[in-house]
């Protein structure tokens, strides 16, 4: 009885320490809002700029900010997010990249019933309406087939014979609408060009190393490709550092998504042809304005039309004419972002 | 190759006492008392920690995440392992909110058959082909991750007309979430399968000593069967549940509860070398988890370093926590 | 006492060698790696009627071992952890950590840090570090590796992300670049030098007493304490060398992709267990050596490879994986070394 009695000594001792020491921070819930925004992860370069414009915001106008992480573990994001609003007692705007597009539907019945505004980005699915929930500012995407379409045309240009040839593909996760919207895109231009053959195509999961692995087996597959396209820069990446084991490198060119400073050095030294940039954060800064402005009742969703509630804004195409002032515009300086005016970059309606 | 007779290792490595009633009261007195210290921690961090709100957050977590490791533990206490809830979660889910599309109720029901029946399978593979869990359940696992991608690549989203059947789960009865009360009822059908049945009983048997087990007649085939086909019931009923919660399935939803589940059943109190633990423990150990997750946000833990504080935290409780009395080593 | 332990080890094959038939079934049987064996020259000869030769093209031979290579180096840490009854999960958090200190430390573009090749053993003693603590953790503290490891997994992978603060880092004219990328005679040299430490390992698990510690702690640890193995010293120095070999896998890794971040340590803890345990080594301890690791990782990834090739469909991939995995352990595992499968 006597080391049990110890031994629960040692438990409040240890708990004690860790968790006051981490929460030594943590103080009463503020009068003033909080800005909260749920991402995917921090362990991705581009899920950190939503972190970094997001703190360039909260910065700017005073507030204190908040980030979760959903480690794709959908049940957790939707938990993180309710004890956030148990944190601040509702008084929070959201941002939220959800985990799955199905993870939607749960968030905004959760922030919806506890009045909390918020603005969704990438996935929900299509038969989701925002204008059913009143505190469903908006939800906002890059246009991901587009930046399917783009990335594949720039490829197809750059072909030994531009229309005409071999190509393989990768795919990021089976499941993900960003990867889906992406390789509808590519689909969309292959079915225009009867000249350039999708021999092959394999799942590397986002990853790099999966890629580089999955590239090279393709490559004892189909020695003679012409191109390869790939869903997103990190899995481009590993593309190209296979292609350079097998000699392939600036004769076979690749292109990606997202806009990482590495493909933009390698769309400068020829190893890529193009591809997205999705900014990340302007993404963070506009919905976390358009959330907030909706709280403080700068903005009347009611009355917002149809459109504004569920569209899509351009993402920033590059290719090897730009690249070198996008990198100048966006990752050596950041823009200043006019957000008095949430719809100025608005270019489709969600149906 | 100089690998030694190990016919032995197996028999030895239980010299633990059999009975598993007057040594369980120990490890959850601990574990409870952890859990007792949390949520003092956080309630002194933020008072909303207590918010009837946060409640029901900690509440619907830990329970979908009981109803996982309250299946899985059977297998443990055996001492096996099921790696492939993961993938029953993921294809149960899909399968789940299609067939709810096309056969609305029926759903509920052949989804739990089809969970059940693939617990039984990832057993018969241990006791018929005699291929250890960990490898058959890893290898099952698989294969289901990818049949729920063939169900449907895509998250589904339940149609909005069928929200009525849903409530089975979301809804509530006299105040109480049916979340809560459906792991309620689990964690009851489980505490009382273990404790009162003969076959529970064999589970701790079988886990304890298998060999002696064998020797006094007990049917390990069909005890061992039987750990497999609560864990698939564990999972499928999860699945459901999550699917509900989320108003969709989704073909990757299983993967995190591979190894949440299992550190849930340890974190508990439950060796891994099978033949102690209990429903109890596994509840506990759920809610140590969830009150981490949740608590942590709630006091604004920065997301750098939950992880790490997580991976400390389920270190130090089963320090703490672990009985060693009745394991002659640790593994 | 520790005669014991000695007399334990090789009556038991000697015994039952003497009852086999021929003498080439005799070495088949003795080497502990037949099934396996078999098992790549079915899955081998499957793809290469598949692919109509394509598969066993000297290209696609090279493709393949280079791709081994790495995950066996992983294996044959991890097998080591296996035979002693034990279970490492801490591979993915070592490797995340790792590879961020090579970003840090090898000449990169994010500041002017360069240490040569002393990346070598810092990479190696980082990971090491985190074995022997992995190991104290479970001798000391007497925690079950499952949870030490899981632990010590997510810390380190914490610790990885935060303080590469989520970036990717690009290395930069790292010397052993040309190593890692580069052929002796054909052979990849990543091949080479997996196969260098597969032979240290194999070596020092049968010549040493090291070795004989090793599976008799895996065998029974409790008789084998008694009989006077140093049984806590034998366990942190496994989980340790297990550290030291994810370390070096995770300085290949960051170097062959050129660059370091958090994430390149995801998703190899299941393909390592899969490959442990598809090579033969029980899960119960025991059983196996750095042979089985290997062999496991080389089928592993001749399997991954072949269904590239063949094209099978994505979707399934995991499926054919999954039941490969099943019925490969269940053709070759040795159900009478076992006593209880578990």
């Amino acid at each position: 009885m006597k080391t049990s009695i110890r031994r629960l000594g040692e438990i409040v001792g240890v708990f004690g320490t860790i968790l006051l020491g981490a929460s030594g921070s943590a103080e009463a819930a503020p009068a003033s809002p909080t800005l909260a925004i749920s991402i995917r992860t921090l362990s991705s370069p581009y899920q950190v700029m939503y972190k970094v414009g997001a703190e360039a915001y909260a910065k700017q106008i005073g507030l204190p900010l908040d980030v979760l992480t959903t480690e794709a573990n959908s049940a957790k994001g939707l938990t993180d997010i309710k004890a956030e609003v148990a944190r601040t007692g509702g008084n929070v705007a959201f941002f939220i990249d959800p985990n799955d597009a199905s993870d939607a539907v749960p968030i905004a019945k959760t922030l919806d019933a506890a009045g909390v505004y918020f603005v969704t980005w990438w996935s929900k699915p299509a038969e989701i309406k925002v204008w059913d929930y009143p505190h469903w500012v908006a939800h906002v995407s890059f246009d991901g087939v587009a930046a399917g379409v783009y990335t594949a045309t720039e490829l197809l240009n750059t072909l030994k014979t531009p229309g005409q040839g071999k190509i393989i593909a990768l795919q990021g996760r089976l499941g993900d609408t960003p990867n889906a919207e992406r390789w509808q895109g590519l689909n969309q231009v292959l079915s225009k060009n009867p000249g350039v053959q999708l021999v092959q195509w394999e799942s590397a999961q986002w990853d790099r190393t999966q890629a580089y692995n999955d590239t090279k087996a393709m490559l004892v597959a189909h020695p003679d490709v012409d191109g390869v396209w790939t869903a997103n820069d990190d899995m481009a990446m590993g593309a190209i550092q296979a292609l350079q084991e097998a000699g392939l490198a600036k004769k076979v060119l690749v292109t990606g998504c997202d806009g990482i400073p590495e493909m933009f050095d390698a769309i400068k030294s020829g190893l890529a042809a193009a591809t997205v940039f999705n900014d990340g954060k302007y993404q963070a800064q506009l919905g976390l304005a358009m959330a907030l402005a909706a709280k403080q009742g700068k903005l009347n969703v009611a009355s917002l039309p149809h459109k504004y509630r569920q569209f899509e804004i351009p993402a920033v195409n590059v290719n090897r004419d730009n690249v070198n002032q996008i990198v100048h515009d966006y990752i050596e300086n950041t823009p200043t972002y006019d957000l008095s005016d949430f719809f100025g970059k608005w270019s489709v309606a969600m149906p | 190759m100089t690998a030694p007779d190990s016919g032995s290792a197996t028999i030895t490595q239980e010299k633990a006492t059999v009975g598993h009633k007057r040594l369980q009261i120990p490890a959850i007195y601990f574990a409870l008392t952890l859990l007792v210290v949390l949520v003092i921690l956080f309630t002194l961090g933020n008072q909303n920690f207590l918010s009837a709100y946060n409640l029901n957050t900690i509440g619907n977590y830990a329970a979908i995440l009981s109803v996982v490791a309250l299946g899985q533990m059977n297998t443990i206490l055996i001492g096996g392992i099921d790696l492939s809830v993961g993938g029953l979660m993921s294809f149960t889910s899909v399968l789940f909110v299609v067939l709810l599309q096309l056969i609305g109720v029926w759903a509920f029901p052949i989804c739990i058959l089809v969970a059940l029946a693939v617990g039984y399978v990832n057993g018969a593979i241990l006791t018929r082909i005699k291929i250890p869990s960990f490898i058959a359940t890893l290898g099952t696992g698989g294969i289901l991750t990818s049949l729920a991608l063939l169900v449907s690549p895509l998250p589904v989203v339940a149609p909005g007309s069928k929200y009525g059947l849903l409530d089975l789960v979301n809804g509530n009865l006299l105040g109480i979430p049916n979340l809560l009360l459906l792991a309620l009822a689990a964690f009851v059908l489980f505490y009382v399968t273990l404790r009162f049945t003969k076959i529970g009983r064999n589970i701790y048997y079988v886990g304890s000593n298998i060999k002696m087990s064998w020797m006094s007649g007990i049917d390990i085939v069909g005890t061992r069967n039987f750990a497999f086909v609560l864990s698939g019931f564990g999972a499928g009923l999860a699945a459901i549940m999550l699917s509900c919660n989320q108003f969709g399935g989704d073909p990757t939803l299983g993967n995190v509860y591979i190894l949440q589940s299992i550190a849930a059943v340890v974190v508990g109190g439950t060796a891994l070398t099978g033949g102690t633990g209990g429903a109890v423990n596994t509840i506990i150990g759920a809610l140590i988890l969830a009150v981490m997750e949740n608590g942590m946000n709630v006091v604004g833990v920065d997301a750098y370093f939950q992880q790490s504080i997580l991976g400390l935290v389920i270190i130090i409780s089963v320090a703490l926590t672990f009985d060693r009395t009745k394991t002659a080593m640790i593994k | 006492m520790p005669n014991t332990v000695t007399s334990m080890l090789p009556h038991r094959s000697t015994s039952w060698l003497s009852t086999s038939a021929t003498k080439g079934r005799k070495w088949f049987q003795r080497s502990g790696i037949s099934g396996q064996l078999l098992a790549l020259i079915i899955v081998m000869g499957i793809f290469t009627i598949g692919t109509r030769g394509k598969y066993l093209s000297l290209v696609n031979l090279q493709v393949i071992l280079s791709l081994a290579a790495i995950p066996a180096i992983i294996a044959i840490g991890l097998h080591q952890v296996v035979v002693l009854g034990a279970i490492d999960l801490s591979v993915e958090g070592v490797v995340a950590f790792c590879v961020v200190i090579v970003g840090f430390l090898a000449h990169n573009k994010f500041n002017a840090n360069d240490v040569g090749l002393w990346i070598i053993p810092i990479t190696a003693g980082v990971g090491g570090g985190a074995g022997v603590i992995n190991g104290l953790l479970n001798t000391k503290l007497k925690i079950p590796s499952f949870i030490s490891t899981l632990g010590m997994s997510w810390v380190l992978w914490g610790l990885a992300v935060f303080v590469s603060k989520g970036q990717t880092i690009p290395l930069l004219n790292n010397p052993l670049r040309a190593v890692v990328n580069g052929y002796v005679l054909g052979i990849p040299n990543l091949a080479i030098i997996a196969f260098l430490i597969f032979a240290i390992i194999q070596l020092v698990q049968d010549r040493t007493r090291f070795g004989r510690y090793l599976y008799a702690i895996g065998g029974d640890e409790v008789l084998s304490a008694q009989a006077g193995v140093k049984v806590h010293q034998t366990k942190i120095f496994v989980f340790g060398i297990a550290g030291v070999l994810y370390g070096l896998a995770a300085l290949f890794l960051a170097v062959k992709l050129d660059s370091a971040q958090a994430i390149t340590g995801n998703n190899l803890l299941f393909p390592a267990v899969t490959a442990v345990a598809v090579g033969g080594v029980a899960l119960t301890g025991g059983i196996g050596g750095a042979k089985n690791a290997a062999l496991g990782a080389l089928i592993v990834t001749a399997l991954n490879d072949g269904l590239i090739l063949l094209d099978v469909n994505p979707y399934a991939q995991q499926a054919v994986n999954g039941a490969v995995l099943v019925v490969a352990v269940a053709l070759t595992i040795d159900r009478k070394k076992l006593g209880f499968i578990k």
